[in-house]
């Protein structure tokens, strides 16, 4: 939003950038390699629930989705919160991470080419460790950017492991676009939980 | 906001993005620089008769409004939160609102601002400072007993459009000279009263005449402006969230519960009334259009309808 565009008060959302979610192949590898977190398979998609309905051009999308998501592999799974969010969850085989990384890039093209790209919010794909380390990568659509999440423990809300983060982001700077700001880099807390395979 | 293209067969593929996804609109912008023309030509009424004394005397007033502006962006974030009872409050004590900020910060790609909340039972909200690196959202208590999450949403989203379009600072930028002729006329009544300084307030009068149609005329464009600023937020908002519907609810409870709430909390709220997301005053004493700050509930609830049916029509 150029300065021009808030003087005049215009509604000018962001153009949101190419998502770059098939980085994630090489990002997820060069992430084992540096510090043992290896992918669950498990992933998901944060976006807004536009209103108008089941029977709306949002909804229409919605279901396009789903018809794309499940002619392979298992069914997808919604978790909606009161504030108007939705977190789309998927699982792919750990090993098969492009196939994740593809599914999820359909999700957000097929919100896109229905006009609701600027809805879309974060994807998060999961990584998890034999001590129990959990940290989810997200991917900031607006900036184009990606950063780790890691949380402490395995309660909720308990915190950010700071030091796991830096050296995530680390490892990954060489092969994703890191999210320069640090207060951008927000906590994804009401995400389902991608470091657990539940099929 | 209506689609102007022509009606397809149903079996048809969807057009390649006919149309880009957010038009300005051009009726509202145009208005917007006619009253920021106006402003412009109240900012030239107050300087000229400085000028009129000399060109050292001219810059001299300018260069000291520019400063008395600037201190007042500087600082407005400080003097709102204090005029209205708040406090700002970490993502500890407040996860919620600090969740809803931070998505409405992805959505509208803004760095966060600070969260405060008032202990205000008038339910109402209001964003200052003046851009987006310096800014600060407020809700008071008694909005957050009376909307549902996804109505305080949608709240927060009209804030949030405040402050990408820095409404805090236009609005200043506008009241500015309404507000020194304010001040000066205050002085000049001041001045009047007592006698010993009557003979004074007699050689200022030509002045205080000269100053009163400026106060006029500054006070009701800066108000104009106010009023499609609002609207401006409201549309930028609920393109952010997605859900006109919801702030359109919000919009009618913050209606009535203002129009409830106590005398003391109101008068809180009134040193922020500009900034708010619903007037701080009931609406049976609503003054003629030309002298509010916030448009009608009913223009507000119509324009939020063409928002829902553009969003029902596609993005």
């Amino acid at each position: 939003m150029g300065l021009l565009d808030g003087v005049l008060g215009r509604p000018a959302p962001r153009r949101s950038p190419a998502d770059r979610l098939f980085a994630l192949v090489e990002g997820a590898a060069a992430l084992e390699a540096a510090t043992g977190l290896a992918p669950t398979g498990a992933g998901a998609v944060c976006h807004r629930l536009v209103e108008g309905g089941a029977f709306g051009a949002f909804g229409r999308a919605r279901r396009e989705v789903a018809r794309l998501l499940t002619h392979d592999g298992p069914a997808t799974e919604t978790v909606e919160d009161p504030h108007g969010h939705a977190w789309l969850r998927m699982e792919r085989p750990p090993d098969g991470l492009d196939r994740l990384a593809a599914d999820l890039h359909t999700v957000g093209a097929v919100l896109t080419e229905a006009g609701f790209g600027a809805y879309l919010l974060f994807a998060a794909v999961g990584f998890r460790r034999g001590d129990g380390q959990r940290l989810l990568l997200v991917h900031l659509y607006g900036r184009g950017t990606f950063y780790p999440f890691a949380p402490r423990g395995d309660g909720a809300r308990s915190g950010r492991n700071n030091t796991v983060e830096e050296r995530a982001r680390g490892a990954l700077a060489a092969e994703l676009p890191i999210e320069p700001d640090p207060g951008r880099r927000f906590a994804v807390w009401d995400a389902p939980d991608l470091t657990v395979r539940r099929v | 906001m209506a689609s102007s293209a022509p009606p397809r067969p149903p079996d048809a593929a969807p057009p390649h993005k006919a149309r880009p996804p957010y038009e300005p609109d051009p009726v509202l912008a145009r208005r917007m620089l006619l009253t920021m023309f106006l402003v412009l030509l109240v900012y030239a009424a107050t300087a000229l008769p400085f000028f009129l004394l000399g060109a050292v005397w001219g810059l001299a007033a300018v260069a000291a409004a520019v400063v008395l502006a600037a201190a007042v962006c500087r600082y407005t974030d400080r003097l709102a939160l204090w005029a209205a009872e708040g406090r700002e409050v970490t993502a500890d004590r407040e996860p919620e609102l600090h969740a809803i900020v931070e998505r409405l910060c992805v959505s509208a790609d803004l760095p966060k601002p600070r969260v405060a909340v008032s202990d205000l039972a008038a339910p109402n909200a209001f964003a200052a400072g003046s851009g987006p690196g310096a800014a600060v959202v407020c809700v008071t208590r008694g909005l957050r007993e009376r909307l549902t999450p996804e109505e305080l949403a949608g709240v927060l989203g009209h804030e949030m459009a405040h402050i990408a379009n820095r409404d805090v600072l236009v609005a200043s930028v506008a009241a500015f000279p309404s507000m020194c002729a304010e001040l000066f006329l205050r002085f000049w009544l001041g001045l009047a009263r007592r006698l010993a300084t009557l003979p004074i307030a007699v050689l200022l009068a030509p002045v205080a005449l000269a100053v009163l149609p400026l106060h006029l005329v500054g006070l009701v464009t800066s108000l104009a402006l106010s009023r499609y600023r609002e609207l401006c937020a409201d549309t930028t908002g609920t393109l952010l969230t997605g859900r006109p519907g919801a702030l359109a609810a919000a919009l009618a409870k913050i209606h009535t519960g203002m129009a409830d709430a106590a005398p003391a909390d109101r008068r809180a709220l009134r040193p922020v009334n500009a900034l708010c997301v619903a007037r701080a005053a009931p609406d049976r004493r609503r003054p003629p259009e030309l002298l509010c700050s916030h448009p009608s509930l009913e223009r507000r609830t119509a324009r939020l309808t063409l928002v829902s049916q553009r969003l029902a029509d596609g993005g």
